[in-house]
């Protein structure tokens, strides 16, 4: 036995804390395994299976894709993910474009009104707009059935602002006034000396725009009548709420789909996701724990 | 300059967001009015109720009556009649608002039951589908939106705070069209019972909608009569009978009571104890006075059947996390013996589910001075845009279009859809195709915006609509009414969330044995404090101008 000067959390572990670390380890894995592979599971078991099995399937008996079938035909969800497709693609450009800009400037501390500006933004922080008064604003503003319904209300969101804006703060002064000194102006600093130092912080903040405008459903409830402009969101959440709470408040003939479809639901709308985020998640804990402690 | 934000800059921000944030109230609190205001019907002028003029439809094997028993259909009938022999609609466009509990419908140009709709109607029917759980917002956004309504809004049942006020300002007055006698220019809404008008009641004493009907009885027991059988248990029990059989049928991994996280909401898990006990339907009515159902000692008595239920290990362990599909889910595999749920679960999509693992059923009440509550006879109403007689007329005429009666050609196209394409007609019976899981009257809740008054009809089930039929005579002619169906209260519309939370919290502790019964009368008065003495005023004032 060889005994060093080295810390305790520097040496080999003992076997025994090994096993224990990999149980330990296995049991964090299976709780986060076991819930996705139920609900893969349950998308590709038959319905009798579900129903035999209470609402959840850990062994599908009978496989069947009839779930995936039942959600795919028709070309409602085609359409949808094409609707989310278009509007996370240029809202997210859009809104990075002008959180770039925004969380910039209000980084600059020679900028004029930069600290009622920056007020004026938190502001919206703390008291968000309510639903009705949101739903005015739009329809005034002539966005009512529009795509733009969707984008433009959110383009800018606080908290993603203030993390860029942080990030901004955290590059070293010096850099910019060489800039400066070499000829740059506002933009081409911000161009060729701030963006390409803030690559993390552009991957995560545009992850966070990504995700959010793909998930959202809400908004074109309340801002669209015509339901062929729906996301994908709004119409696959239909598919798993729709139906549920009618039996149980009103005793109505429910129309719910059977949780096996409600699981191909949950499958599709999280894979798209899921298959972006290796790329972005290197950057991921750099970018946002960078931002968040340089205010 | 330096953007620091100190804490004292952020202090005022916050306050200055409060002061906004306080501002609405304030202002609300300005024009606060008498309680019912100009929406109660206490003082006004009553319109008389739709006169009923019922269709002479197809024999039916065993017939309805007026206790709510929904005419028995085996088989479809053999040859359809017309209800509707005028043109609807001028082609013109009618924009439609209603709520789905579905998938969105497939667009008009590929959809052959909405160009089939169309055509019949002989409009553009523009439908603007809501999904349920944001039917409230939708509606809070629509009564802010101004002007621009559609040609006809569909109002469940759902309480939305000053929805009576915005139907009585926005929408038309419909009392000379469908008042009295005037309705029977529109046949198929004549032939809408009195009970389902009643249900959707009067605005400031005018009529404002066309009720969507829904049968009598209301939240029932559903049963696992094979497994009952095998226990010998009697189709007509006693209390002590009720309570055996649920023990009976408990015992490796299977309950005999299947309640759900919901029920708990509110009086969802009492209504078939309360009913058996003799405890009125919600509110009983004396010299004009409201009591609340809660209050009686029938009430408590269904309490204790329920204490006495968990107590004996009869209920699903889960009970108050489960959810109700996964509920269903397990009576349909048998896992639980009974279970609470809407009438309107008799319909052939629960009995593929079932998928004949079991002959399903409904309980019987259980105690000899039972008093089973009826549903408040509508799911819901829909309003027209005001605009001039003749265009208000038309809107009447597609409504009264899609309520046609069971046995008629318009409502073999409202329901089933088009005869080869979306069904077909095999022994007897009606076969739904492929096309009809895509394009039906759920995706494209036509029948949100009118509906016939239902019958008992089961394609491929003739014996289960039969066990059904035999349940509602044996149970539906000593069931009692809501007596505050159809009249309006302004506290329970804002505030039924909350007191329904107070009873149902309650109701919980007390059953579950978090609180002796003799905590009850507690909760009761935390009720009372919390609007429910307000809402009984209410709902005397108006019962008084209703009489």
């Amino acid at each position: 036995m060889s005994r060093t000067n080295s810390p305790a959390w520097m040496g080999r572990p003992t076997p025994a804390v090994r096993v224990a670390k990999a149980v330990a380890l296995t049991v964090v894995v299976a709780l986060v395994v076991f819930p996705l592979w139920t609900v893969l599971a349950t998308s590709l078991a038959a319905p009798q299976d579900v129903i035999a099995n209470g609402g959840w399937v850990v062994w599908p008996e009978h496989f069947s894709s009839d779930a995936y079938a039942e959600i795919l035909r028709g070309g409602i969800i085609t359409r949808a993910l094409l609707v989310s497709t278009g509007v996370t693609v240029v809202g997210t450009a859009l809104s990075l474009l002008c959180t770039i800009g925004l969380a910039y400037t209000l980084s600059r501390p020679e900028v004029y009104g930069g600290k009622p500006m920056l007020l004026l933004v938190l502001f919206t922080f703390l008291f968000p707009p309510g639903m009705v008064p949101l739903f005015l604003v739009v329809q005034g503003t002539g966005l009512f059935d529009s795509y733009a319904a969707l984008v433009l209300p959110f383009l800018v969101n606080v908290f993603n602002l203030v993390v860029m804006r942080g990030f901004f703060q955290s590059i070293p002064p010096e850099l910019i006034d060489a800039a400066r000194i070499d000829g740059a102006g506002e933009l081409g600093i911000l161009r060729q000396v701030v963006l390409p130092l803030s690559k993390a912080v552009v991957a995560v903040i545009g992850l966070f725009y990504a995700v959010a405008y793909w998930n959202r459903f809400f908004e074109a409830i309340i801002y669209f009548n015509d339901q062929t402009r729906w996301p994908i969101g709004t119409v696959l959440r239909q598919y798993v709420t729709g139906g549920a709470s009618l039996a149980e408040t009103s005793g109505e003939l429910a129309t719910a789909s059977p949780q096996s479809v409600q699981m191909a639901v949950v499958v599709l709308a999280t894979l798209p996701i899921v298959c972006v985020y290796p790329f972005v998640q290197r950057y991921f804990v750099k970018g946002v724990v960078t931002g968040a402690v340089k205010a | 300059m330096d953007h620091r934000i100190d804490r004292r800059s952020l202090l005022r921000l916050t306050g200055l967001g409060a002061l906004g944030l306080a501002a609405p109230s304030l202002l609300s609190a300005c024009g606060g009015s008498a309680p019912g205001g100009g929406v109660s019907n206490a003082g006004k002028d009553l319109t008389p109720w739709p006169t009923h003029v019922p269709f002479p439809g197809p024999t039916p094997d065993a017939p309805g009556d007026g206790s709510g028993v929904q005419p028995l259909y085996l088989t479809y009938p053999d040859r359809t009649v017309r209800s509707v022999h005028d043109p609807v609609g001028d082609g013109s466009d009618v924009t439609v608002l209603v709520v789905s509990y579905g998938a969105p419908p497939k667009p008009v140009g590929d959809n052959r039951y909405w160009q089939a709709i169309n055509a019949a109607l002989g409009v553009n029917l523009e439908v603007t589908v809501v999904p349920d759980p944001e039917y409230g917002q939708k509606m809070a956004t629509l009564m802010a939106s101004g002007d621009d309504l559609p040609d006809m809004i569909m109002f469940t049942n759902l309480a939305l705070p000053h929805a009576a006020e915005f139907v009585q300002a926005r929408c038309a007055d419909l009392s000379e069209f469908v008042g009295g006698d005037a309705v029977k220019e529109f046949p198929n809404l004549a032939n809408i019972p009195t009970h389902a008008w009643q249900g959707m009641g009067r605005i400031g004493g005018r009529l404002h909608g066309i009720p969507l009907e829904r049968p009598t009885p209301a939240n029932s027991l559903f049963v696992n009569r094979t497994a009952m059988d095998a226990a010998g248990i009697p189709k007509d029990w006693t209390t002590e009978q009720y309570l055996d059989a649920m023990k009976e049928l408990t015992g490796d991994r299977r309950w005999g009571v299947g309640w759900f996280k919901t029920l708990f909401g509110g009086l969802g898990a009492v209504t078939y104890h309360a009913g058996s006990t003799g405890a009125p339907n919600s509110w009983s009515v004396e010299d004009g006075a409201f009591t609340h159902t809660t209050t009686t000692p029938q009430f408590q008595q269904a309490l204790e059947v329920m204490r006495e239920l968990v107590e004996a290990g009869t209920h699903y362990p889960d009970s108050l996390t489960t959810s109700s599909t996964d509920m269903q889910s397990h009576f349909h595999n048998g896992t639980v013996a009974s279970i609470n749920d809407g009438f309107g679960s008799v319909n052939p999509s629960f009995l593929n589910k079932i998928n004949g693992r079991f002959a399903p059923d409904l309980g019987r009440p259980y105690g000899p001075q039972a008093t089973p509550w009826q549903s408040n006879g509508t799911f819901g109403y829909v309003t027209v845009k005001k605009a001039d007689p003749a265009r208000v007329k038309l809107l009447l005429r597609v409504v009264d279009y899609l309520s046609a009666p069971f046995g008629t050609e318009e409502y073999e196209l409202a329901n089933y859809g088009v005869e080869g394409e979306h069904f077909t007609k095999e022994a007897g019976g009606i076969q739904l195709t492929d096309l009809y899981g895509q394009e039906n009257n759920s995706l494209l809740p036509t029948k949100y915006i009118g509906v016939a008054p239902s019958v008992l009809y089961l394609p491929g089930h003739p014996d289960v609509a039969k066990a059904v039929h035999d349940w509602q005579k044996a149970t539906l002619p000593r069931s009692v009414r809501n007596p505050g169906t159809g009249l309006r209260s302004a506290t329970e519309a804002s505030r039924s969330a909350q007191l329904n939370q107070v009873l149902g919290d309650g109701i919980t502790a007390v059953v579950f044995g978090r609180k002796p019964l003799s905590a009850w009368p507690d909760v009761v008065a935390q009720w009372r404090q919390a609007g429910g003495d307000r809402v009984a005023e209410e709902l005397a004032a108006e019962h008084a101008a209703n009489r």
